[in-house]
Protein backbone atom coordinates (compact mmCIF):
# COMPACT_ATOMS: atom_id res chain seq x y z
CA UNK A 1 0.00 0.00 0.00
CA UNK A 2 1.22 3.45 -0.90
CA UNK A 3 2.41 5.59 1.98
CA UNK A 4 0.37 8.67 2.90
CA UNK A 5 3.40 10.94 2.50
CA UNK A 6 6.58 10.13 0.62
CA UNK A 7 9.62 12.39 0.56
CA UNK A 8 12.03 11.54 -2.23
CA UNK A 9 15.43 13.20 -2.42
CA UNK A 10 14.16 16.40 -0.78
CA UNK A 11 16.65 19.20 -0.24
CA UNK A 12 16.02 22.70 1.08
CA UNK A 13 18.38 25.62 0.81
CA UNK A 14 17.98 29.10 2.31
CA UNK A 15 21.31 30.40 1.06
CA UNK A 16 23.52 29.47 -1.88
CA UNK A 17 25.86 26.56 -1.17
CA UNK A 18 24.24 25.73 2.12
CA UNK A 19 21.65 23.02 2.63
CA UNK A 20 19.35 22.99 5.62
CA UNK A 21 17.96 19.65 4.46
CA UNK A 22 19.96 17.39 2.19
CA UNK A 23 18.55 14.50 0.12
CA UNK A 24 15.86 13.42 2.55
CA UNK A 25 14.08 10.16 1.82
CA UNK A 26 11.38 9.11 4.24
CA UNK A 27 7.75 7.98 4.21
CA UNK A 28 4.80 8.18 6.58
CA UNK A 29 2.11 5.53 6.40
CA UNK A 30 -1.55 6.01 7.16
CA UNK A 31 -2.40 5.77 10.81
CA UNK A 32 1.24 5.92 11.83
CA UNK A 33 3.44 8.22 13.92
CA UNK A 34 6.86 9.01 12.51
CA UNK A 35 9.17 10.73 14.94
CA UNK A 36 12.00 12.84 13.55
CA UNK A 37 14.69 13.16 16.18
CA UNK A 38 17.63 15.51 16.09
CA UNK A 39 19.25 18.45 17.85
CA UNK A 40 18.84 22.18 17.21
CA UNK A 41 19.85 23.14 13.74
CA UNK A 42 19.47 19.62 12.41
CA UNK A 43 16.92 20.74 9.82
CA UNK A 44 13.89 19.00 11.27
CA UNK A 45 11.72 22.14 11.40
CA UNK A 46 12.75 22.97 7.84
CA UNK A 47 11.71 19.48 6.76
CA UNK A 48 8.28 20.04 8.31
CA UNK A 49 8.11 23.43 6.67
CA UNK A 50 8.55 21.85 3.26
CA UNK A 51 5.62 19.53 4.05
CA UNK A 52 3.27 22.41 4.88
CA UNK A 53 4.32 24.67 2.02
CA UNK A 54 6.13 27.19 4.18
CA UNK A 55 8.47 27.89 1.29
CA UNK A 56 6.03 28.03 -1.59
CA UNK A 57 6.48 31.15 -3.68
CA UNK A 58 9.33 32.30 -1.44
CA UNK A 59 13.02 32.70 -1.99
CA UNK A 60 13.89 29.25 -0.64
CA UNK A 61 15.04 26.43 -2.89
CA UNK A 62 13.21 23.13 -2.47
CA UNK A 63 14.19 20.21 -4.69
CA UNK A 64 13.01 16.65 -4.86
CA UNK A 65 9.45 15.37 -4.49
CA UNK A 66 6.94 15.24 -1.68
CA UNK A 67 4.10 12.97 -2.71
CA UNK A 68 0.90 13.26 -0.72
CA UNK A 69 -2.39 11.71 -1.77
CA UNK A 70 -1.48 11.69 -5.43
CA UNK A 71 -0.04 15.22 -5.61
CA UNK A 72 3.51 16.50 -5.54
CA UNK A 73 3.51 19.14 -2.84
CA UNK A 74 6.74 20.73 -4.09
CA UNK A 75 4.94 21.92 -7.22
CA UNK A 76 1.86 23.46 -5.60
CA UNK A 77 1.08 27.14 -5.90
CA UNK A 78 -0.01 29.15 -2.86
CA UNK A 79 -3.57 28.95 -4.10
CA UNK A 80 -3.39 25.16 -4.26
CA UNK A 81 -1.79 25.02 -0.82
CA UNK A 82 -4.82 26.78 0.67
CA UNK A 83 -6.78 23.59 -0.06
CA UNK A 84 -4.25 21.37 1.61
CA UNK A 85 -3.31 23.27 4.72
CA UNK A 86 -5.66 22.67 7.61
CA UNK A 87 -7.88 20.27 5.72
CA UNK A 88 -5.36 17.64 4.67
CA UNK A 89 -2.25 18.59 6.60
CA UNK A 90 -2.33 20.57 9.85
CA UNK A 91 0.45 21.81 12.10
CA UNK A 92 1.12 22.22 15.81
CA UNK A 93 4.02 24.31 17.05
CA UNK A 94 6.23 24.28 20.13
CA UNK A 95 5.21 27.80 20.94
CA UNK A 96 1.43 28.03 21.21
CA UNK A 97 1.62 31.69 20.40
CA UNK A 98 2.23 30.63 16.83
CA UNK A 99 -1.24 29.09 16.69
CA UNK A 100 -3.33 31.42 18.80
CA UNK A 101 -3.92 35.16 18.78
CA UNK A 102 -3.42 36.52 22.31
CA UNK A 103 -5.98 39.26 21.73
CA UNK A 104 -8.95 37.05 20.98
CA UNK A 105 -10.87 34.47 22.90
CA UNK A 106 -10.50 30.82 21.95
CA UNK A 107 -13.89 30.13 20.36
CA UNK A 108 -13.75 32.86 17.69
CA UNK A 109 -10.31 31.61 16.70
CA UNK A 110 -11.48 27.99 16.38
CA UNK A 111 -14.49 29.13 14.38
CA UNK A 112 -12.39 31.31 12.09
CA UNK A 113 -10.06 28.38 11.44
CA UNK A 114 -12.91 26.08 10.49
CA UNK A 115 -15.03 28.57 8.55
CA UNK A 116 -12.14 29.77 6.43
CA UNK A 117 -11.37 26.24 5.27
CA UNK A 118 -14.77 24.57 5.01
CA UNK A 119 -18.56 24.80 4.96
CA UNK A 120 -19.08 23.07 8.28
CA UNK A 121 -21.78 24.83 10.33
CA UNK A 122 -21.09 26.64 13.57
CA UNK A 123 -23.17 24.29 15.65
CA UNK A 124 -21.46 21.24 14.21
CA UNK A 125 -18.07 22.82 14.77
CA UNK A 126 -19.02 23.55 18.35
CA UNK A 127 -20.13 19.99 18.90
CA UNK A 128 -16.97 18.52 17.41
CA UNK A 129 -14.77 20.94 19.32
CA UNK A 130 -16.45 19.93 22.57
CA UNK A 131 -15.98 16.24 21.86
CA UNK A 132 -12.34 16.75 20.92
CA UNK A 133 -11.73 18.86 24.00
CA UNK A 134 -13.09 16.16 26.24
CA UNK A 135 -10.85 13.60 24.55
CA UNK A 136 -7.80 15.69 25.47
CA UNK A 137 -9.14 16.16 28.99
CA UNK A 138 -10.24 19.76 28.69
CA UNK A 139 -13.34 18.92 30.66
CA UNK A 140 -14.90 22.37 30.74
CA UNK A 141 -15.05 23.29 27.03
CA UNK A 142 -17.34 26.30 27.62
CA UNK A 143 -14.81 27.83 29.93
CA UNK A 144 -12.01 27.27 27.43
CA UNK A 145 -14.07 28.71 24.53
CA UNK A 146 -14.66 31.93 26.39
CA UNK A 147 -11.08 32.33 27.67
CA UNK A 148 -8.24 34.36 26.28
CA UNK A 149 -5.00 32.45 25.77
CA UNK A 150 -3.34 34.16 28.74
CA UNK A 151 -5.98 32.67 31.01
CA UNK A 152 -4.97 29.14 30.16
CA UNK A 153 -1.85 27.24 31.14
CA UNK A 154 0.76 26.07 28.62
CA UNK A 155 -0.56 22.54 28.69
CA UNK A 156 -4.12 23.67 28.12
CA UNK A 157 -3.07 25.91 25.23
CA UNK A 158 -1.26 23.08 23.56
CA UNK A 159 -4.35 20.93 23.90
CA UNK A 160 -6.38 23.72 22.30
CA UNK A 161 -3.86 23.72 19.45
CA UNK A 162 -4.36 19.96 19.11
CA UNK A 163 -8.15 20.36 19.07
CA UNK A 164 -7.91 23.10 16.47
CA UNK A 165 -5.66 21.02 14.25
CA UNK A 166 -8.08 18.08 14.41
CA UNK A 167 -11.26 20.05 13.66
CA UNK A 168 -10.91 19.66 9.91
CA UNK A 169 -10.01 15.97 10.17
CA UNK A 170 -6.66 16.18 8.41
CA UNK A 171 -4.96 12.97 7.34
CA UNK A 172 -1.64 14.22 8.64
CA UNK A 173 -0.56 16.43 11.53
CA UNK A 174 2.92 17.94 11.66
CA UNK A 175 3.94 18.48 15.28
CA UNK A 176 7.10 20.53 15.79
CA UNK A 177 8.34 19.81 19.34
CA UNK A 178 4.83 20.37 20.70
CA UNK A 179 5.71 19.34 24.24
CA UNK A 180 9.27 20.59 24.67
CA UNK A 181 8.21 23.80 26.37
CA UNK A 182 5.82 22.11 28.81
CA UNK A 183 6.38 20.93 32.37
CA UNK A 184 7.34 17.30 32.54
CA UNK A 185 4.05 15.91 33.89
CA UNK A 186 2.05 17.95 31.38
CA UNK A 187 4.37 16.80 28.63
CA UNK A 188 3.77 13.18 29.49
CA UNK A 189 0.02 13.62 29.30
CA UNK A 190 0.03 15.60 26.05
CA UNK A 191 2.34 13.05 24.41
CA UNK A 192 -0.10 10.32 25.43
CA UNK A 193 -3.00 12.37 24.05
CA UNK A 194 -1.29 12.81 20.69
CA UNK A 195 -0.67 9.07 20.52
CA UNK A 196 -4.34 8.43 21.20
CA UNK A 197 -5.31 10.73 18.28
CA UNK A 198 -3.61 8.28 15.97
CA UNK A 199 -4.99 5.24 17.77
CA UNK A 200 -8.57 6.54 17.84
CA UNK A 201 -8.89 8.61 14.67
CA UNK A 202 -6.22 7.11 12.42
CA UNK A 203 -4.54 10.49 11.91
CA UNK A 204 -0.88 10.20 10.93
CA UNK A 205 1.56 12.38 12.81
CA UNK A 206 5.11 13.51 12.16
CA UNK A 207 6.34 14.27 15.68
CA UNK A 208 9.58 16.24 15.81
CA UNK A 209 11.56 16.08 19.05
CA UNK A 210 15.09 16.20 20.41
CA UNK A 211 14.24 13.66 23.10
CA UNK A 212 14.73 10.00 22.24
CA UNK A 213 12.74 8.98 25.30
CA UNK A 214 9.64 10.70 23.93
CA UNK A 215 10.26 9.29 20.45
CA UNK A 216 10.62 5.82 21.95
CA UNK A 217 7.19 6.10 23.51
CA UNK A 218 5.20 7.76 20.76
CA UNK A 219 6.64 6.58 17.48
CA UNK A 220 5.92 3.69 15.19
CA UNK A 221 8.92 4.70 13.10
CA UNK A 222 11.86 6.95 13.85
CA UNK A 223 14.08 9.02 11.56
CA UNK A 224 17.26 10.51 13.02
CA UNK A 225 18.45 13.81 11.59
CA UNK A 226 21.85 15.42 11.84
CA UNK A 227 22.96 18.59 10.04
CA UNK A 228 20.25 18.32 7.42
CA UNK A 229 20.75 14.63 6.70
CA UNK A 230 18.53 11.74 7.72
CA UNK A 231 21.26 9.46 9.03
CA UNK A 232 19.08 6.57 10.12
CA UNK A 233 15.46 5.52 9.67
CA UNK A 234 13.63 2.43 10.79
CA UNK A 235 10.89 1.07 12.98
CA UNK A 236 10.89 2.25 16.56
CA UNK A 237 12.32 -1.06 17.74
CA UNK A 238 15.00 -1.11 15.08
CA UNK A 239 16.29 2.36 15.92
CA UNK A 240 15.96 2.12 19.70
CA UNK A 241 17.22 -1.43 20.16
CA UNK A 242 19.64 -1.79 17.23
CA UNK A 243 20.91 1.69 16.36
CA UNK A 244 23.35 1.61 13.48
CA UNK A 245 24.58 5.16 13.12
CA UNK A 246 27.01 6.73 15.58
CA UNK A 247 24.84 9.81 16.04
CA UNK A 248 21.80 7.69 16.88
CA UNK A 249 23.83 5.85 19.46
CA UNK A 250 24.99 9.15 20.92
CA UNK A 251 21.41 10.46 21.16
CA UNK A 252 20.34 7.27 22.90
CA UNK A 253 23.25 7.46 25.31
CA UNK A 254 22.43 11.03 26.27
CA UNK A 255 19.01 10.18 27.69
CA UNK A 256 19.83 9.68 31.36
CA UNK A 257 18.94 6.33 32.89
CA UNK A 258 15.96 6.57 35.11
CA UNK B 1 30.72 21.89 63.97
CA UNK B 2 30.98 24.01 60.89
CA UNK B 3 28.23 26.48 60.07
CA UNK B 4 26.06 25.49 57.13
CA UNK B 5 26.79 27.63 54.10
CA UNK B 6 23.16 28.58 53.62
CA UNK B 7 20.11 28.30 55.83
CA UNK B 8 16.53 29.27 55.20
CA UNK B 9 14.36 29.34 58.31
CA UNK B 10 10.59 29.50 58.01
CA UNK B 11 10.86 31.56 54.88
CA UNK B 12 7.58 32.80 53.49
CA UNK B 13 7.02 34.91 50.39
CA UNK B 14 3.70 36.44 49.63
CA UNK B 15 2.66 38.67 46.77
CA UNK B 16 -0.14 41.05 47.50
CA UNK B 17 -2.49 42.10 44.73
CA UNK B 18 -5.05 44.74 45.56
CA UNK B 19 -8.53 43.38 45.97
CA UNK B 20 -7.46 39.77 45.86
CA UNK B 21 -6.28 37.12 48.27
CA UNK B 22 -2.48 37.34 48.55
CA UNK B 23 -0.61 34.80 46.47
CA UNK B 24 1.59 32.71 48.72
CA UNK B 25 4.49 31.72 46.51
CA UNK B 26 6.44 30.11 49.35
CA UNK B 27 4.63 28.92 52.45
CA UNK B 28 7.17 27.85 55.07
CA UNK B 29 10.52 26.90 53.62
CA UNK B 30 13.29 25.41 55.72
CA UNK B 31 16.49 24.44 54.01
CA UNK B 32 20.16 24.05 54.83
CA UNK B 33 23.12 23.57 52.59
CA UNK B 34 26.71 22.82 53.60
CA UNK B 35 29.79 24.13 51.80
CA UNK B 36 30.51 22.17 48.63
CA UNK B 37 27.21 20.32 48.86
CA UNK B 38 24.81 20.00 45.98
CA UNK B 39 21.05 19.82 46.34
CA UNK B 40 18.34 19.58 43.72
CA UNK B 41 14.97 21.26 43.92
CA UNK B 42 12.36 19.65 41.72
CA UNK B 43 8.96 20.99 40.83
CA UNK B 44 6.89 22.35 38.00
CA UNK B 45 5.45 25.75 37.13
CA UNK B 46 3.87 27.39 40.12
CA UNK B 47 5.73 25.43 42.78
CA UNK B 48 7.69 28.48 43.94
CA UNK B 49 11.14 27.44 42.75
CA UNK B 50 11.78 30.66 40.83
CA UNK B 51 10.72 32.69 43.83
CA UNK B 52 13.03 30.57 45.96
CA UNK B 53 15.84 31.29 43.49
CA UNK B 54 15.20 35.03 43.73
CA UNK B 55 15.31 34.96 47.51
CA UNK B 56 18.50 32.92 47.68
CA UNK B 57 20.24 35.12 45.12
CA UNK B 58 19.13 38.20 47.08
CA UNK B 59 17.11 39.65 44.26
CA UNK B 60 14.06 39.76 46.52
CA UNK B 61 13.42 39.68 50.25
CA UNK B 62 11.16 37.19 52.03
CA UNK B 63 7.88 38.37 53.56
CA UNK B 64 8.90 36.65 56.78
CA UNK B 65 11.55 34.18 57.98
CA UNK B 66 15.34 34.36 57.79
CA UNK B 67 18.12 33.65 55.36
CA UNK B 68 21.56 33.01 56.81
CA UNK B 69 24.88 32.79 55.01
CA UNK B 70 27.54 31.10 57.16
CA UNK B 71 25.40 31.86 60.18
CA UNK B 72 25.11 35.56 59.36
CA UNK B 73 21.58 36.89 58.91
CA UNK B 74 21.41 38.44 55.45
CA UNK B 75 17.62 38.72 55.28
CA UNK B 76 17.30 42.47 55.82
CA UNK B 77 20.45 43.85 54.28
CA UNK B 78 20.23 47.10 52.37
CA UNK B 79 20.99 47.16 48.65
CA UNK B 80 24.63 48.09 49.13
CA UNK B 81 25.30 45.21 51.49
CA UNK B 82 23.37 42.82 49.24
CA UNK B 83 25.54 43.72 46.33
CA UNK B 84 28.56 42.69 48.35
CA UNK B 85 26.95 39.39 49.34
CA UNK B 86 25.98 38.59 45.78
CA UNK B 87 29.59 37.72 45.16
CA UNK B 88 29.00 34.62 47.26
CA UNK B 89 25.83 33.52 45.52
CA UNK B 90 25.87 33.47 41.75
CA UNK B 91 23.29 32.17 39.33
CA UNK B 92 22.76 30.47 35.99
CA UNK B 93 19.32 30.65 34.43
CA UNK B 94 17.53 28.71 31.73
CA UNK B 95 17.98 30.89 28.67
CA UNK B 96 21.59 31.90 28.16
CA UNK B 97 20.70 34.45 25.49
CA UNK B 98 18.80 36.41 28.12
CA UNK B 99 21.86 36.69 30.33
CA UNK B 100 24.10 38.27 27.74
CA UNK B 101 23.73 41.64 26.07
CA UNK B 102 23.82 41.24 22.30
CA UNK B 103 26.21 44.17 22.14
CA UNK B 104 28.89 42.68 24.33
CA UNK B 105 31.57 40.31 23.26
CA UNK B 106 31.80 37.18 25.39
CA UNK B 107 35.09 38.50 26.76
CA UNK B 108 33.42 41.71 27.90
CA UNK B 109 30.62 39.66 29.40
CA UNK B 110 33.07 37.65 31.48
CA UNK B 111 34.86 40.77 32.63
CA UNK B 112 31.75 42.29 34.23
CA UNK B 113 31.98 40.39 37.54
CA UNK B 114 35.77 40.67 37.48
CA UNK B 115 35.36 44.45 37.49
CA UNK B 116 32.34 44.62 39.81
CA UNK B 117 33.91 42.56 42.51
CA UNK B 118 37.53 43.58 41.85
CA UNK B 119 38.54 39.99 41.45
CA UNK B 120 41.82 40.63 39.65
CA UNK B 121 43.81 43.67 38.65
CA UNK B 122 43.15 45.25 35.29
CA UNK B 123 46.38 43.99 33.77
CA UNK B 124 45.46 40.38 34.59
CA UNK B 125 41.92 40.51 33.25
CA UNK B 126 42.56 39.06 29.82
CA UNK B 127 44.43 36.16 31.36
CA UNK B 128 41.63 35.59 33.83
CA UNK B 129 39.08 35.58 31.00
CA UNK B 130 41.15 32.95 29.20
CA UNK B 131 41.36 30.91 32.36
CA UNK B 132 37.58 31.04 32.83
CA UNK B 133 36.95 30.06 29.22
CA UNK B 134 39.27 27.10 29.47
CA UNK B 135 37.59 26.03 32.72
CA UNK B 136 34.40 25.56 30.77
CA UNK B 137 36.09 23.94 27.80
CA UNK B 138 36.06 26.90 25.42
CA UNK B 139 39.00 28.30 23.45
CA UNK B 140 40.29 31.81 24.13
CA UNK B 141 39.11 32.88 20.67
CA UNK B 142 35.64 33.06 22.20
CA UNK B 143 36.72 36.26 23.89
CA UNK B 144 36.01 38.18 20.71
CA UNK B 145 32.82 36.44 19.67
CA UNK B 146 29.29 37.73 20.11
CA UNK B 147 26.41 35.73 21.50
CA UNK B 148 24.73 35.21 18.14
CA UNK B 149 27.86 33.57 16.75
CA UNK B 150 27.89 30.64 19.15
CA UNK B 151 25.52 27.78 19.93
CA UNK B 152 23.12 27.54 22.88
CA UNK B 153 25.34 25.06 24.66
CA UNK B 154 28.44 27.22 24.18
CA UNK B 155 26.57 30.25 25.45
CA UNK B 156 25.47 28.39 28.55
CA UNK B 157 29.08 27.45 29.18
CA UNK B 158 29.93 31.18 29.10
CA UNK B 159 27.17 31.90 31.58
CA UNK B 160 28.59 29.22 33.86
CA UNK B 161 32.06 30.72 33.44
CA UNK B 162 30.70 34.09 34.43
CA UNK B 163 29.07 32.60 37.51
CA UNK B 164 32.43 31.16 38.49
CA UNK B 165 34.28 34.43 37.82
CA UNK B 166 33.22 35.87 41.17
CA UNK B 167 34.56 32.75 42.92
CA UNK B 168 31.25 32.20 44.65
CA UNK B 169 30.49 29.81 47.48
CA UNK B 170 27.20 28.85 45.91
CA UNK B 171 25.81 28.74 42.41
CA UNK B 172 22.09 28.54 41.93
CA UNK B 173 21.14 26.93 38.63
CA UNK B 174 17.52 27.44 37.62
CA UNK B 175 16.62 24.98 34.85
CA UNK B 176 20.11 25.58 33.51
CA UNK B 177 19.98 22.67 31.07
CA UNK B 178 16.26 22.63 30.19
CA UNK B 179 16.53 24.74 27.06
CA UNK B 180 19.37 22.70 25.64
CA UNK B 181 19.19 19.65 23.45
CA UNK B 182 19.37 16.38 25.32
CA UNK B 183 22.88 15.55 24.10
CA UNK B 184 24.17 18.99 25.08
CA UNK B 185 22.43 18.76 28.45
CA UNK B 186 24.54 15.80 29.34
CA UNK B 187 27.75 17.62 28.39
CA UNK B 188 26.82 20.61 30.52
CA UNK B 189 25.93 18.41 33.47
CA UNK B 190 29.29 16.68 33.26
CA UNK B 191 30.99 20.06 33.12
CA UNK B 192 29.12 21.21 36.23
CA UNK B 193 30.04 18.06 38.12
CA UNK B 194 33.71 18.44 37.24
CA UNK B 195 33.74 22.11 38.18
CA UNK B 196 32.19 21.40 41.54
CA UNK B 197 34.97 19.01 42.43
CA UNK B 198 37.63 21.42 41.22
CA UNK B 199 36.23 24.57 42.83
CA UNK B 200 34.43 23.11 45.87
CA UNK B 201 31.40 25.27 45.12
CA UNK B 202 27.92 24.36 46.37
CA UNK B 203 25.02 24.00 43.95
CA UNK B 204 21.32 24.43 44.20
CA UNK B 205 20.04 22.82 41.04
CA UNK B 206 16.43 23.61 40.20
CA UNK B 207 14.89 21.31 37.65
CA UNK B 208 11.64 19.67 36.66
CA UNK B 209 13.54 16.80 35.07
CA UNK B 210 14.13 14.13 37.67
CA UNK B 211 16.39 12.02 35.51
CA UNK B 212 19.15 14.58 36.07
CA UNK B 213 18.92 14.72 39.85
CA UNK B 214 21.02 11.70 40.80
CA UNK B 215 23.95 12.91 38.72
CA UNK B 216 24.06 16.45 39.99
CA UNK B 217 23.03 16.32 43.64
CA UNK B 218 23.23 14.40 46.89
CA UNK B 219 19.78 15.46 48.14
CA UNK B 220 16.48 16.25 46.49
CA UNK B 221 13.72 18.58 47.64
CA UNK B 222 10.40 18.21 45.85
CA UNK B 223 8.24 21.32 45.79
CA UNK B 224 4.58 21.75 45.06
CA UNK B 225 2.69 25.04 45.16
CA UNK B 226 4.91 26.79 47.63
CA UNK B 227 5.59 23.81 49.88
CA UNK B 228 8.41 21.33 50.21
CA UNK B 229 6.51 18.06 50.06
CA UNK B 230 9.42 15.64 50.21
CA UNK B 231 13.13 15.67 51.00
CA UNK B 232 15.37 12.66 50.48
CA UNK B 233 18.74 11.43 49.32
CA UNK B 234 19.23 11.60 45.55
CA UNK B 235 20.24 7.95 45.28
CA UNK B 236 17.51 5.87 43.82
CA UNK B 237 14.75 8.45 44.16
CA UNK B 238 12.61 6.44 41.80
CA UNK B 239 12.19 3.62 44.32
CA UNK B 240 12.36 5.64 47.52
CA UNK B 241 10.12 8.63 47.04
CA UNK B 242 6.74 8.26 48.67
CA UNK B 243 4.76 11.47 48.29
CA UNK B 244 2.02 11.03 45.67
CA UNK B 245 3.17 14.18 43.83
CA UNK B 246 6.79 12.97 43.78
CA UNK B 247 5.62 9.65 42.39
CA UNK B 248 3.60 11.47 39.74
CA UNK B 249 6.70 13.46 38.79
CA UNK B 250 8.80 10.28 38.63
CA UNK B 251 6.31 8.51 36.41
CA UNK B 252 6.40 11.32 33.85
CA UNK B 253 9.97 10.74 32.75
CA UNK B 254 10.30 9.02 29.38
CA UNK B 255 13.19 6.64 29.38
CA UNK B 256 14.35 5.05 26.18
CA UNK B 257 13.53 1.52 27.26
CA UNK B 258 9.91 1.95 28.40
CA UNK B 259 8.28 2.28 25.03
CA UNK B 260 4.53 2.22 24.55
CA UNK B 261 3.93 -0.11 27.48
CA UNK B 262 4.77 2.74 29.85
CA UNK B 263 1.58 3.71 31.65
CA UNK B 264 1.02 7.45 31.68
CA UNK B 265 -0.49 8.66 34.93
CA UNK B 266 -3.38 10.95 34.25
CA UNK B 267 -4.41 13.39 36.95
CA UNK B 268 -6.80 16.35 36.89
CA UNK B 269 -5.19 19.60 35.85
CA UNK B 270 -3.61 21.92 38.35
CA UNK B 271 -6.22 24.49 39.44
CA UNK B 272 -3.68 27.21 38.85
CA UNK B 273 -5.53 30.36 39.81
CA UNK B 274 -6.84 29.26 43.17
CA UNK B 275 -4.51 29.42 46.10
CA UNK B 276 -5.17 26.45 48.32
CA UNK B 277 -5.12 27.91 51.80
CA UNK B 278 -6.51 24.97 53.72
CA UNK B 279 -5.41 21.35 53.77
CA UNK B 280 -2.86 19.73 51.50
CA UNK B 281 -1.97 21.71 48.34
CA UNK B 282 -2.13 18.50 46.28
CA UNK B 283 -5.53 17.40 47.55
CA UNK B 284 -7.55 18.20 44.40
CA UNK B 285 -5.37 16.01 42.23
CA UNK B 286 -4.09 13.34 44.56
CA UNK B 287 -5.27 9.82 43.75
CA UNK B 288 -4.84 8.84 47.41
CA UNK B 289 -6.42 11.81 49.16
CA UNK B 290 -8.46 11.07 52.28
CA UNK B 291 -10.78 13.32 54.30
CA UNK B 292 -8.11 14.79 56.53
CA UNK B 293 -6.22 16.04 53.46
CA UNK B 294 -9.02 18.55 52.86
CA UNK B 295 -8.57 20.40 56.10
CA UNK B 296 -5.19 19.78 57.69
CA UNK B 297 -1.93 20.82 56.00
CA UNK B 298 0.48 17.88 56.37
CA UNK B 299 3.82 18.87 57.92
CA UNK B 300 7.17 17.57 56.75
CA UNK B 301 8.06 14.71 59.05
CA UNK B 302 10.86 12.20 59.23
CA UNK B 303 9.93 8.88 57.71
CA UNK B 304 13.34 7.27 57.58
CA UNK B 305 15.93 8.17 60.16
CA UNK B 306 18.82 6.41 58.41
CA UNK B 307 18.48 8.36 55.22
CA UNK B 308 17.07 11.66 56.51
CA UNK B 309 13.99 11.17 54.38
CA UNK B 310 11.11 13.58 55.07
CA UNK B 311 7.64 13.72 53.55
CA UNK B 312 4.61 15.96 54.07
CA UNK B 313 1.71 13.59 53.57
CA UNK B 314 -1.05 12.15 55.74
CA UNK B 315 -1.03 8.72 54.20
CA UNK B 316 2.65 7.72 54.23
Amino acid sequence: MKPLLQLTDVSVSYQPNSWAVSHANVAVEEGEILSIVGGSGSGKSTLLGACIGAFSERDVLVTGHIEFMGRDLTSLTEKQWADVRGRQIAMIFQDTQSSLNPNRRIWPQLWEYVSSHSNISQSQTRQQAEALMKSVRLNDPERVFSSYPFQLSGGMLQRVAIVMSMLLHPKLILADEPTSALDVTVQAQVVAEIRSLTDNYGTSVIFVTHNMGVASYIADRIAVMQSGVLVETGTRDQVILHPQHEYTQRLLASVPEF
Amino acid sequence: MEQPLLELQHVKKEFRVRGKVPLVALADINLHLDAGESIAVAGESGCGKSTLAKLITLIEKPTSGSILLYGEDITHLDEKARRVQRRNVQMVFQHPAEAISTRMTLGQFLKVPLVNFSIVEKRHMDDEVDRLLSMVGLPSSFRNKYAYEVSGGELQRCVIARALAARPKLILLDEATSALDVSIQQEILELLIRLQKEQNVAYIFITHDLSLVAQISSRLLVMYRGHIVEELSSCDIKSNCVHPYSRFLMSSVFSVTDGRKKPITVLPDDPAEEYISVGCPFKGRCPKAITICDTILPQLRLINDNTAHYAACHIV
